[in-house]
């Protein structure tokens, strides 16, 4: 084209500015993985005898909690996807507790024994206990990381619109 | 940008109806070619095989010295705008603008600098978060424009892009198209069925009919010499008047029997024709009140400026446009003259020069 569009070399203030008119998609797509790694342990878990051996009060809980992560983690990637503050510490949070779920339900059944057929067998066997682990640090590490880089580019995102008065 | 040149261009459809027929043009860097002409003249199916969108029967399609007859729309580097701006409903103006950049893979940040840089030049700037059932009919035109934009293309086609506007935003839609080939200096072709628009936005008119090219050339070419019967009628509005009328040595006869008196040279160039009928075309402003024919008037539309007065000569329909505001009543006869006059061949219908 004869006349070229403009266009300028300060690519700091482009990406600063593409942030007004783009989607958070990279911390929407973690709140999604977290998600994922999330019903992947949640299915592995009850393949082991957690069942039987926690068959109390303490299953019906973890299965509510985890409806409930999936619930909250999909509401925070709509939020962090437009950039809100309060959906990204929240789902920073969501990660925290993930990796706080590793010392509940996965360490004490890997610990544990069942008796099954009068023979004493582990209620998680390594392999299973290393398995459910990666996924909650998975999810616990996609579910952070999309909180503090939706905190960082909402930041930057109001910073630069306060710097420039654009609404 | 880039030259085009259109080389004896056919289209055939499957069921045998031809519906382009031997198509010339070259078309210049940065020209704005308008295709002009009634609903089913050819001018859109034209467009559609520049676009690659239609397959070209036969001849040839040169864009920028290269034979593009046979490549595929993708590789033509084309950006077409549509008369119903085919947008993508789930996605804001800015997404709109920038989908195609993003589908080859551009970095963003060009991306987003050439999608401001378009909106800028669009006056979209505000508009770029909202989607596009939230813009008026123009600001979706403008959308679908930048998309093409934003391309940096070789060649703009324009497809009817004003038919779903109402008036007023059409005109100002119009100046923007304007506008924004000066600034680009970019080669397009725009279809139309308006003259107005095809008048007031050309470098160069196409003029169809019935799949025929009637005439090329630009705006006051196809205005004050018209190829032919049917230009003369397409282009100006109101419409030319014509009359039969019979070739005396100095003078023309009307069907009344008025008499109008040529000038020596509208003599000249009617030595051929004298004792044979012609048809006499007359644009509504170039007749002035005068003593040359009597005209029945049957009603006034007062414009402001001017005066359309539409009447009857010797049982043929005439409009006049006085420059004058008057009002004549139904039924008063005044007398006109015309002080332009075209002449037609009564049987090829084309231009006597």
């Amino acid at each position: 084209m004869a006349k070229e569009l403009n266009l300028t070399k300060d690519i700091k203030v482009v990406k600063k500015d593409r942030l007004r008119f783009t989607k958070n998609k990279i911390s929407a797509t973690l709140c999604y993985l977290a998600i994922l790694f999330n019903v992947l342990y949640f299915v592995n878990i009850y393949s082991s005898d957690v069942g039987n051996y926690y068959y109390s009060i303490t299953i019906g809980l973890s299965v509510v909690y985890n409806l409930l992560f999936l619930l909250f983690a999909f509401l925070c990637s709509e939020g962090v996807k437009n950039y809100s503050k309060n959906y990204s510490i929240f789902i920073a949070i969501l990660g925290a507790l993930q990796i706080g779920r590793i010392f509940y339900i996965p360490m004490n059944a890997h610990s544990a024994t069942v008796t099954t057929a009068e023979a004493e067998v582990a209620v998680m066997d390594d392999k299973q206990f290393m398995l459910v682990i990666i996924f909650l640090c998975a999810s616990a590490a996609c579910a952070i990381a999309s909180g503090i880089i939706g905190y960082i580019k909402t930041v930057t995102l109001e910073n630069y619109k306060k710097e420039t008065g654009l609404g | 940008m880039a030259s085009l040149s259109l080389q004896n261009i056919n289209k055939i459809y499957d069921n045998n109806v031809q519906a382009v027929f031997d198509f010339n043009i070259d078309i210049k860097d940065g020209e704005l070619i308008v295709l002009v002409g009634p609903s089913g003249c050819g001018k859109s199916t034209t467009l559609r095989m520049v676009a690659g969108l239609e397959d070209i029967t036969s001849g040839t399609l040169i864009i920028d010295g290269k034979d593009v007859t046979q490549m595929p729309p993708k590789d033509r580097d084309i950006a077409m705008v549509f008369q119903n701006y085919a947008l993508y409903a789930h996605m804001t103006v800015y997404e709109n603008m920038a989908f195609s950049l993003t589908l080859l893979k551009e970095n963003p940040n060009v991306i987003h600098e050439k999608v401001m840089a378009a909106a800028e030049i669009l006056g979209l700037t505000d508009q770029l978060n909202k989607k596009p059932k939230q813009l008026s009919g123009g600001q979706r035109q403008r959308v679908a424009m930048g998309r093409a934009i934003v391309r940096t293309p070789k060649v703009f086609l324009f497809d009817e892009p004003l038919s779903n506007l109402d008036a007023k935003l059409r005109g100002a839609t119009r100046r923007e198209i304007l506008l924004l080939h000066k600034r680009l200096g970019a080669t397009m072709i725009y279809v139309t069925h308006d003259q107005t628009e095809a008048l007031t936005l050309a470098d160069r008119i196409v003029c169809m009919s019935m799949g025929y090219v009637q005439q090329i050339g630009t705006p006051l070419e196809l205005y004050d010499t018209p190829a032919n019967v049917f230009v003369a009628s397409f282009i100006g509005l109101p419409p030319m008047n014509f009359f039969d009328a019979q070739v005396a040595k100095d003078h023309l006869v009307l069907d009344s029997g008025e008499k109008i008196s040529l000038s020596a040279e509208e003599s000249k160039t009617l030595a051929n024709y004298v004792g044979s009928t012609i048809t006499l075309g007359v644009r509504p402003e170039n007749i002035v009140l005068g003593n040359d024919i009597t005209m029945k008037v049957n009603n006034c539309e007062n414009l402001g400026q001017t005066t359309l007065v539409h009447g009857t000569t010797g049982g043929h329909k005439i409009t006049a446009k006085l420059r004058e505001w008057c009002s004549y009543e139904y039924g008063s006869n005044i007398t006109v003259s015309f002080n332009r006059k075209h002449f037609f061949d009564k049987e090829t219908t084309n231009a006597i020069r």
